[in-house]
């Protein structure tokens, strides 16, 4: 049991991979990791904004406690700044270019 | 050996005091999932989107069966699968039937197989979010590509017929759903997903409770023993280890109802989506994928190359599959078989002889019997990433 549990707890660890490196990277793997796989963030492209709304989210339906003003900075820092949409490459302000060509499978 | 403390380690790990804590609160889950069996075994040649919840798609080249054999079928899960489907234990297992009906009722497998007729359909699963890839500026979600849909024969009874022998009552508006997953936190007494169907949906001849695909009881990742089958509808309103049907007299207001709605006025790439102007997902859009070739084949210009695929829709049938190797500006009507039954996927093919060697793309574009199309670039950008049902295209090197 406690061999499990030794790898329960190695596994934000591993999952940190998961997210792009960067600070607080391992903080932000172990928090959100607790509960789900660190892919289902690592998916996700958005501003700070969306991704406060994420948190809150997490919070008033999905049973996450409320992370404190200090730890929320630097989860949405992190957030924020290594997962934030890409930019826009926009030729006619409609958008931005479609991919081309294909990228290989 | 010391004593092990959790705290201790995670601290020793470089996280703080306060985000141990909140780990160590959420610890079930993950114990949970430690302990059930590989469930994707027998799925090695799908892409996995993440493990905890288990989401993953099919490579579009490995959807060119006309019946999806199981192993080729997505995965999409909100929560854990539950231990009695994993243990397949129908010890405890029952159906109930109740809210605005002239008798509720309680049914084990057996009774549900004995009493109401069984059928097989061919019947497409989508998920809601299969698309969302593509969405620019990005959705939040799984970002499936083109897998995120399946057409096996479910085995099954009618929905209908189950809420006819319960009498339904003419107060009835909605039936929403109750399965077993369990929340990813771990709290038993949080329900993951409960989404609903309005009633002239659940009383459609084609809405089943399915118990079987392709001859075999479901499997646990697809719900076992019984879930719904909503053709045409979002895949988030099948749901999975069935243990309840409310039938309601609003519209259902169960978790996840919030979330799978369209905006009502067409939203800005990138704008925010404000709750009061959506509307909830039902009938899905017409679509298509290429099957084969895979993309980025090398083809030799002097034979005919075959292009193949499927088409379907939410609104009755797909009328028509054009392709074209030159960017939209020319159209190659395909050969498009009929479904086998309604919300079934049709197979469309075609021999295309490319005029030179070179490089191009091949699109393939579905009609619908409301005679709208498949759009070229993204449509109806959303938050949340749903419905992009834009064509698909591959890449073909003609040597």
């Amino acid at each position: 049991m406690r061999c499990l549990l030794f790898l329960v707890l190695l596994s934000p660890t591993l999952s940190a991979a998961e997210l792009p490196a960067g600070k607080d990277r391992d903080l932000v793997a172990a928090v959100c990791g607790a509960c789900h796989s660190t892919q289902m963030v690592a998916q996700n492209r958005m501003t700070r904004g969306r991704w406060d709304e994420t948190l809150t989210w997490m919070q008033e339906r999905q049973g996450m406690p409320k992370p404190d003003a200090a730890l929320r900075k630097q989860l949405l820092d992190y957030l924020s700044t290594y997962l934030a949409p890409a930019s826009q490459d926009s030729i006619d302000g409609l958008g931005p270019r479609v991919a081309n060509p294909l990228p290989p499978i | 050996m010391r004593s092990f403390d959790r705290r201790s380690f995670l601290i020793g790990a470089g996280v703080t005091a306060v985000a141990a804590d909140l780990a160590i609160k959420r610890l079930p889950s993950q114990l949970l999932q430690a302990a059930e069996p590989d469930l994707m075994q027998d799925k090695k040649s799908l892409r996995v989107l993440g493990d905890r919840p288990l989401n993953a798609e099919t490579p579009v080249h490995l959807l060119d069966d006309e019946v999806t054999p199981i192993e080729r079928m997505f995965v999409r899960n909100h929560g854990l699968v539950p231990p009695m489907a994993i243990q397949r234990d129908l010890k405890d297992w029952n159906l109930t039937i109740d809210g605005e009906v002239n008798e509720a009722l309680v049914l084990t497998l057996d009774e549900l197989k004995s009493r109401f007729k069984t059928y097989h359909y061919h019947l497409v699963l989508e998920c809601a979010g299969n698309g969302r890839a593509g969405f620019v500026p990005e959705a939040a979600g799984n970002q499936f590509t083109y897998g995120g849909v399946a057409c096996p024969i479910w085995d099954g009874v009618l929905l209908k017929d189950v809420l006819v022998a319960a009498g339904v009552k003419s107060s009835a508006v909605y039936v929403g759903y109750y399965g077993r997953d369990i929340h990813q936190s771990g709290d038993t007494s949080k329900v993951v997903i409960s989404r609903g169907i309005p009633i002239a949906k659940a009383l459609d001849p084609m809405t089943m409770l399915a118990f079987g695909i392709n001859g075999v009881d479901l499997p646990a990742l697809h719900g076992f023993p019984l879930r719904l089958i909503c053709p045409g509808y979002p895949g988030s309103t099948s749901g999975k280890w069935l243990k309840r049907l409310w039938v309601r007299d609003r519209i259902h207001d169960g978790p996840l109802m919030e979330g799978y709605r369209m905006p009502k006025y067409p939203l800005r790439p990138g704008s925010e989506m404000v709750a009061v102007d959506t509307e909830i997902i039902e009938q899905i859009p017409v679509k298509s994928l290429i099957s084969a070739p895979k993309s980025n084949l090398s083809h030799v210009a002097s034979k005919a190359c075959e292009v193949r695929g499927f088409a379907w829709t939410g609104d009755q049938r797909v009328t028509a599959v054009d392709v074209s190797y030159d960017f939209g500006q020319t159209w190659l009507a395909t050969d498009l078989k009929p479904a086998r039954n309604p919300f079934g996927w049709q197979r469309w093919s075609v021999a295309i002889k490319f005029p030179k060697r070179g490089y191009y793309e091949v699109w393939s574009r579905a009609t619908d019997t409301s005679g709208r199309m498949q759009p070229m670039l993204v449509p109806n950008w959303n938050p949340k990433g749903y419905l992009n049902n834009a064509m698909q295209r591959i890449a073909v090197s003609v040597v």
